[in-house]
């Protein structure tokens, strides 16, 4: 192999070490706020719900859902998108909640970034390029993942952790729910 | 091109591949297992938090006022309006909040902007969040480190890399440098023997191993590595002088006082042991000199010298690779045609060297005048020499005191001096040459590596990144002999981009028709990196004195 294939082989293989480990969003793009934003933010988290296959149905594969994170209040989770969406809490399989968008593509391009200006330490390479490694790959992954609240058959303390981030963390007693409109994204 | 250069050339370019090859086939396997274990501890499910989100109920609720990290209040209201208060305030009574800002409805439909002071009871969930530290700060951290090597390479590429063919021993805790071999051999037709004190080993068996590496973008080609054994008198130690003798010495000791520019150094100077004496070049002529003067006691009659410790600092490296910088593309022909032109092109490049000079010492003659009477010096910064020169027994018996008088001279900046000590000198001794018996690897490229070293007409032959032990068998009284190395051969710098941008030949002719005018045009230059070359040299290599 010569030299250039093994060095494209090695960023290949370093980006998806970087982007691997990264947690995947569902939140349409530019829908989720900059956390800078989120001490005035007046909306829920993006909230996405699979639910249980039906044992009886054999070709029931469960559903998806996605959308702002409304309220939950004993038995019901409540999820705003095109309409409204109730969803029984015993049906619930998994739930992810995101609250910010992340930085993590900056992050993995600026390692990316740091990575190759090593070049420019010579034989410093050898220990610049893993230091920035071990610093970039870390920092990349955690930041794709931090503050996203995720569980599989998600119980009342999951519920009761995350329920401060919908729109109304007060409940949806005395709320007109039919009147509710789903956030629209409005180009900067 | 002529045919030496061109297959030198190939052959560079053709092991540079091996070696980078060689790092990238290590990069996969081991970089890559570490990076896995590192995505793995990092895995998205051991996730950190930057929102912190306070949602309580008003009587629960213990903040009392905005503050920078808690800029905004939210206050949830029974019918799902919210109001989004800066500047707010709980009062003491905590009846009431009050601050300014925006009140939505459950649509989150702005209904109006405005001063609000709303009572407690109304309000079902207030809320604030506090933003914690970005996780960009360690990758800023890292930016910064990496970002000020870069610029000091590229600045300064001068002060990276640099060695020559290093040697190193044990001392009984790690492998240490002891040597670096024919500095100044940079061409075939320059190779020449290189002689290096062992100072500070001392052996525990016959049995005696020294590491050869090769640290820097250099191809080392080395004719010999042997061992000199010379047999010490009692309590005395052997110290090579600088025309190549052996002496034996005994009661080395401290002279009464060493005085430089900035007063008394002897202590300093009283042991080898790392702490140097240097001062810095002067500004506008790098080989502008001082003086460093020595008062010692005579006691009796007998032969005395001066042993002196001392490496070179950077300076020479700057200028070996400031010249480079004016060869520039080239390069090659350059040394090609030193190659060609016999002893014409070599005589040449002495005077830009002995402009700069070596550690001249003087003694005063019977007329008063300071004579010179002997020098020591080897080029190189790595590792520190240790010599001795001979006084002249007639000069310091002229002496009417009990003291007498030694000079050193030489260039600002040039020397860092570790030990200075007077020796009275005993009988000269000739060495018992010990080659190597075995080596670890054993060969290289198809070549056995002792059988190389060993043969005068074969070379080992050594690239950025190759380590090899040479195991010595010491005599039996091996704790009665000091030991020397004596390597031969020489070395090519490999050319760096960075060093192309420069290429003056009219520099390059001034350094060999002019080194004096050489030497001031360079000092501004030269001044402006001073203060961080040393540090800038040893942290981009692996190799410490």
């Amino acid at each position: 192999m010569c030299y250039h294939n093994k060095l494209l082989y090695i960023i290949v293989v370093i980006s998806a070490l970087i982007f691997i480990g990264c947690a995947t969003t569902y939140a349409p793009a530019d829908w989720l706020p900059k956390t800078e934003d989120i001490p005035k933010n007046i909306y829920g988290g993006w909230i996405t719900i699979i639910t249980e296959t039906n044992s009886l149905d054999s070709e029931d594969l469960g559903m998806q859902y996605s959308g702002e994170f409304i309220a939950e209040d004993s038995s019901t989770v409540f999820l705003l998108y095109d309409t409204l969406y109730q969803i029984p809490k015993n049906k619930i399989k998994s739930s992810i909640l995101e609250l910010d968008s992340k930085n993590a593509t900056g992050y993995g391009l600026w390692t990316a970034g740091g990575i190759v200006s090593t070049i420019s330490h010579g034989f410093f390479l050898i220990i610049s390029a893993p230091v920035w490694l071990v610093t970039g790959i870390p920092t990349t992954i955690l930041e794709s993942s931090r503050d996203r609240y995720e569980a599989e058959y998600p119980d009342e303390i999951y519920w009761n952790e995350v329920k401060k981030f919908a729109r109304f963390p007060q409940g949806v007693d005395g709320i007109d729910l039919s009147q509710l409109k789903p956030y629209n994204i409005t180009p900067e | 091109m002529p045919w030496f250069f061109n297959t030198t050339l190939k052959k560079i370019k053709e092991n540079k591949m091996k070696f980078i090859n060689k790092i990238l086939k290590f990069l996969p396997a081991r970089i890559l297992l570490l990076l896995i274990s590192v995505s793995l501890i990092f895995h998205p499910n051991c996730s950190g938090s930057r929102i912190e989100r306070i949602s309580e109920s008003p009587e629960q609720f213990n903040i009392m006022k905005s503050s920078e990290n808690l800029p905004y209040i939210k206050l949830h209201m029974k019918n799902g309006d919210v109001y989004v208060l800066e500047k707010w305030e709980i009062n003491s009574k905590k009846d009431s909040v009050k601050g300014i800002g925006k009140l939505f409805n459950p649509q989150r439909e702005l209904i109006a902007e405005n001063n609000y002071k709303l009572p407690m009871k109304e309000i079902v969930l207030a809320e604030t969040n506090q933003i914690g530290a970005s996780m960009g700060g360690a990758l800023t951290a890292i930016t910064v480190i990496s970002g000020i090597v870069t610029v000091i390479c590229l600045a300064n590429p001068k002060a990276c890399f640099g060695s020559c063919p290093t040697f190193y021993t044990f001392n009984g805790n790690d492998y240490i440098v002891q040597a670096e071999g024919f500095s100044s051999s940079i061409l075939p037709s320059l190779e020449e023997k290189d002689i290096d004190a062992l100072y500070r080993i001392k052996p525990n068996s016959r049995n005696f191993s020294i590491q050869l590496r090769n640290e820097a973008y250099e191809t080392h080609i080395i004719r010999s590595a042997n061992l000199l054994a010379l047999q010490k008198s009692d309590e005395g130690r052997v110290f090579s002088t600088q025309d190549g003798k052996f002496l034996q010495a005994t009661y080395l000791r401290e002279p009464n006082s060493i005085i430089a520019s900035e007063g008394d150094i002897s202590e300093k100077l009283c042991s080898f042991d790392g702490i140097e004496r240097f001062s810095v070049a002067d500004s506008n002529n790098l080989a502008e000199r001082e003086t460093i003067e020595i008062d010692f006691q005579i006691k009796e009659s007998k032969d005395v010298g001066i042993v002196i410790a001392a490496r070179q600092t950077l300076l020479t490296t700057f200028l070996f690779y400031q010249t480079l910088s004016y060869l520039g593309s080239s390069a090659g022909e350059w040394l090609a045609n030193v190659e060609r032109s016999g002893t014409q092109f070599k005589s040449l490049l002495e005077n830009p060297r002995s402009v700069l000079g070596n550690i001249d010492v003087l003694m005063q003659n019977k007329n008063g005048e300071w004579e010179k009477v002997g020098e020591v010096g080897e080029t190189g910064p790595i590792a520190t020499e240790i010599k001795i020169v001979p006084l002249n027994k007639n000069m310091y018996q002229a002496s009417e005191n009990s003291s007498a008088k030694v000079k050193l001279k030489m260039a600002k900046g040039l020397w860092r001096i570790d030990y200075l000590a007077i020796a009275d000198i005993g009988n000269e001794v000739e060495p018992i040459i010990i080659s190597p018996s075995s080596a670890t690897p054993s060969s290289f490229y198809n070549s056995n590596v002792v059988e190389s070293l060993i043969n005068p007409d074969s070379v080992l032959i050594t690239y950025p990144g190759n380590e090899y032990f040479l195991n010595y068998i010491l005599p039996e009284d091996y704790n009665n002999y000091e030991l020397f190395l004596e390597s031969q051969g020489y070395y090519l710098e490999w050319m760096r981009n960075e060093w192309l941008g420069e290429e003056n030949p009219d520099k390059v002719f001034q350094m060999l028709f002019n080194p004096q005018q050489y030497y001031k045009d360079l000092a501004p230059q030269f001044k402006k990196n001073e203060a961080e070359m040393e540090e800038t040299f040893w942290s981009s290599k692996y190799v410490l004195p």
